[in-house]
């Protein structure tokens, strides 16, 4: 069987050009997605670059299997709220439009265009459009306004990457959206995307897949479509998305209520997914290749307004009972948050933080402008919100700077309050839950207190199987090695076997972590939990009550870098692995900055 | 096609006395299959439960040999070998395969009818007859159009070919060859594209002539048009669509004929109506109180 061949888009906005690039070889080495994202960086990227200069590089990346196990695309950058590897992973059609107009490891965007523009991939037809007239409008009406626009033009529907006003004014978790509920949110790729006047992407393929044996690769989605376990997923994601796992989350302590400063509270009654599905649910939503879709959007139309959006963790778990709302609030904020393009998760914190420090006196009606900011209020959030999308203000401009550089502005005592790791909000899975496992999980991040930095990640956002999506097919096909392996064999033409990709998964870890390292992460100042897991105990509402201990801590944080992380006891990169994988090229630029060990 | 019936109720029948389905599920499938409600009953009753088989039972054990008085008791005799009871036999499985629309019996003649509220876009369906027509995977060679839109939530929506009856077939009334190249077909009951008149790029009349755009032309795929053909693609009268089989949502259905070219929409029309229905206003003029 033939194998088959990868080609990136590479676009550069300071020259206007773009062309076509094979990266066959590095496909084979890394897998695509997230794995070929760290290696773009680490070539492209200078060590020392601002994230928001032009110098930074964005690549909206997808994998041999996109499009096959659900399709995801994994926006990869250096980001500019932690500095380090950054990465998002969104849903929606556009990562199949890549793999049709045969861009199949994706497209990577570097330098900064004079004024704000769109990029236009149409098959061949590649342009760098003006988008002067969109510049500063909401996702929505810019969405809704290219796709239009572009169908008049071609015939086609085109899939489309865009950012609202939160990433045209570079606020440090901006994320960017696709089919208005779909968002690549974590970590600022928004803010990227802004510095770079990119207000959207829009991609059109209309080529057959360069699938190296169609019928096998058919045979297998057949078995998948009408296997049982597909159908059985079916059943609870097509009707409830997340909506279920949100009170569930709140009843056991995993996601924060009121600043992540109570346990179990009556607010959370009021998440209730039953009543939500009941007066605002229209119809399911999927993925292309995905028979268990699992968007569930819902629409309002009340006399305050017209909302639309979806509830996932990402856009609702850190607001919610974080600011004492229930989900019929947070049908406004939600929709607004979507809007206005910012990381849902990440926002959530920080709006809880900032009502916090209001009720604590370290920030005052002086500095909100003559705002009074009140818990369960929805004009106070979306006042807050609004205040960091167009940086307005003392207490706007400091928030959309992210924990560490507001920090700096709100004062020392504002430290406390804040439940963040790494600088990144944290009240989705709470850390101090020890059950949830998340703690060390976020401790020990070289991206930022997030899920998704750990191995099982590297394998599956490299291959680019969606997380939502996965569970029939390790039903049918075994482990994510065993599926990648069964896959990309009639995909890609590639023999590989589980144990090879194995490796593969070890590779994408470590260099990601070395991507981190050279860009200014080092364990040993930047791990850790915030104050507040030592000093105040968090319970589920059954009475399990957990609290971590300093000693504890330091402990179990060894144990894991070694036995989960395959690190060494101080959570830096094994020379040996290094070695063995292909990654010594990274060792001297480390070795001097203390990451080898 | 009676035959076909036959075996079908036959089918069913032994479905309803093996007790795989129970009688009222028997008369709605009848039904669907275009028996009356009185025949079906009839049917339904000539299947008779099955009798359960007899449970096995050991033989009973031998009388004890009893001795006379006063005579010396005889050995008695070795108790025959008490035979092991056999192991009742397991229930047979119902197999099922898929979980689509493919467990319904399908009509004699029909179309394939598309519910665009159940419908999720994971355009599998596209993939399946992309496939089995052209033996690769690519959705624009469908004969099944899936496309997204944006109300502005996400929302996919179908397009099918009706199977108009040829009074109706504007496709077919468009043709300028005489037979028509593009026809249906009263013998196999479904629209069928004659390769060896059809013009293909020099004609292309009856593209735009059906409203709901299910007249295909891909000049990369076939040199002449295409439009469903109920995946019957030696034109044998053998209708198994692929989409409806994989379609994991029964968004796709393939149904008896009914008065259905009222339904010949073109699927921009469709989420036209579904947005409508959303918005009073325009679907652009999304309002919150915070907007600036």
């Amino acid at each position: 069987m033939a194998e088959i061949s990868f080609y990136t888009l590479e676009v550069d906005l300071t020259a206007g050009t773009s062309k076509k690039v094979d990266v066959t070889e590095d496909m084979k080495k890394y897998l695509g997605g997230r794995g070929l994202a760290t290696k773009l960086r680490w070539d492209m990227v200078p060590q020392g670059a601002d994230a928001l200069s032009p110098d930074n590089i964005i690549h909206f990346g997808i994998g041999p299997l996109t499009g096959l196990l659900g399709t995801k695309m994994i926006v990869s950058f250096m980001s500019p709220l932690t500095n380090w590897a950054g990465r998002g992973a969104t849903s929606g059609y556009i990562g199949e439009e890549m793999v049709r107009a045969h861009y199949n490891a994706g497209i990577v965007v570097r330098g900064k265009a004079a004024k704000p523009v769109y990029l236009y991939v149409y098959n061949d037809d590649v342009e760098i459009r003006d988008a002067s007239d969109l510049w500063g409008e909401w996702k929505q009406k810019t969405e809704v306004t290219i796709r239009d626009r572009l169908k008049e033009e071609t015939g086609q529907t085109f899939g489309v990457a865009c950012i609202g006003p939160a990433g045209e004014n570079l606020v440090r978790y901006a994320n960017i959206t696709t089919e208005f509920v779909h968002s690549a949110s974590k970590w600022g790729g928004g803010a990227v995307m802004g510095s770079k006047n990119l207000k959207a992407i829009a991609v059109k393929g209309t080529k057959t897949p360069m699938y190296a044996d169609h019928a096998t690769v058919w045979d297998m989605m057949k078995t998948y479509a009408q296997h049982p376990a597909t159908a059985n997923r079916k059943l609870g994601e097509s009707r409830w998305g997340h909506t279920t796992s949100m009170p569930t989350h709140l009843r056991n302590a995993n996601e924060g209520i009121k600043n992540s400063h109570l346990s179990w509270d009556p607010i959370v009654e009021q998440s209730n997914a039953l009543v939500h599905n009941l007066k605002y649910y229209e119809w399911t939503d999927g993925c292309p290749g995905c028979a268990a879709a699992c968007f569930v959007p819902f629409f309002k139309n009340g006399p305050t307004g017209a909302f639309a959006g979806e509830f996932r963790h990402d856009n609702t778990g850190n607001l919610n009972a974080n600011v004492m709302l229930g989900y019929e609030e947070m049908t406004e904020i939600s929709s607004y948050i979507d809007e206005m393009g910012v990381d849902g998760e990440e926002v959530g914190g920080i709006v809880a933080w900032a009502i916090d420090l209001y009720d604590n006196g370290i920030i005052t009606k002086e500095d909100t402008g003559g705002y009074e900011f009140k818990w369960g209020d929805i004009p106070t959030v979306n006042r807050i919100l609004n205040m960091i999308a167009y940086r307005e203000g003392k207490v706007g401009n400091a928030l959309a700077d992210g924990y560490y550089r507001a920090f700096e502005v709100f004062g020392k005592e504002s430290e406390w309050y804040a439940f963040q790791f790494h600088g990144c909000s944290g009240a989705t899975y709470d850390p101090r839950n020890k059950s949830a496992g998340r703690g060390l999980e976020y401790g020990t991040s070289h991206n930022g207190a997030r899920m998704g930095a750990g191995h099982s990640n590297a394998i599956r956002e490299s291959a680019t199987i969606c997380n939502f999506a996965r569970s029939p097919f390790s039903t049918i096909w075994g482990s994510d090695e065993e599926v990648c392996s069964a896959w990309l064999k009639p995909v890609a033409g590639w023999d590989i076997t589980p144990e090879e990709l194995e490796d593969i998964k070890m590779r994408n870890y470590y260099f990601n972590r070395a991507l981190s390292l050279r860009a200014g992460y080092h364990p040993s100042k930047d791990d850790g939990l915030c104050p507040r897991c030592f000093d105040e105990p968090i319970s589920n509402k059954y009475g399990e009550t957990w609290v971590w201990d300093h000693d504890e801590w330091a402990e179990a944080a060894k144990e894991y870098y070694v036995s989960s992380l395959g690190l060494t006891e101080e959570g830096i990169l094994p020379r040996g692995e290094l070695e063995r994988l292909g990654l010594d090229f990274v060792i001297p630029v480390l070795e001097p900055m203390n990451g080898i060990g | 096609m009676a035959e076909n019936l036959d075996q079908r109720l036959s089918l069913l029948q032994e479905q309803l006395k093996e007790g795989a389905i129970t009688r009222r599920s028997f008369l709605r499938y009848a039904s669907i299959l275009g028996v009356s409600v009185a025949a079906a009953e009839a049917l339904a009753a000539c299947a008779t439960q099955a009798t359960p088989a007899p449970v096995p039972t050991c033989p009973p054990p031998a009388p004890v040999p009893t001795c006379p008085p006063d005579e010396p008791c005889p050995e008695p005799a070795p108790c025959p070998a008490v035979e092991p009871c056999p192991e009742p036999e397991p229930c047979p499985e119902v197999v099922k395969t898929g979980w689509g629309m493919q467990n319904y019996p399908y009509p004699r003649s029909g179309y394939i009818d598309s519910v665009e509220q159940l419908c999720v876009g994971c355009g599998i369906c596209q993939m399946a007859r992309s496939m089995k027509h052209f033996g690769v995977i690519n959705r624009d060679w469908a004969r099944v159009r899936v496309t997204k839109y944006m109300l502005p939530l996400p929302k996919a929506i179908q397009s099918t070919c009706v199977q108009c009856t040829p009074e109706e077939a504007e496709c077919q009334k468009a043709c300028p060859i005489n037979p028509p190249a593009i026809y249906f077909d009263e013998e196999t009951q479904h629209m069928v594209v004659n390769k060896d008149t059809c013009a293909g790029a020099a004609c292309l009349a009856c593209v735009p002539a059906c409203n709901a755009n299910n007249v295909h032309w891909e000049p990369t795929a076939s040199d002449v048009v295409f439009v469903c053909d109920l995946c019957d693609i030696d034109n044998t009268g053998e209708l198994k669509p692929e989409c409806v089989e994989v379609c994991n949502y029964n968004a796709l259905r393939f149904q008896s004929k009914s008065p259905r070219d009222c339904w010949r929409i073109h699927s921009d029309e469709k989420a036209e109506l579904l947005a409508r229905r959303m918005y009073p206003l325009s679907k652009t003029e999304m309002a919150t109180e915070w907007r600036m």
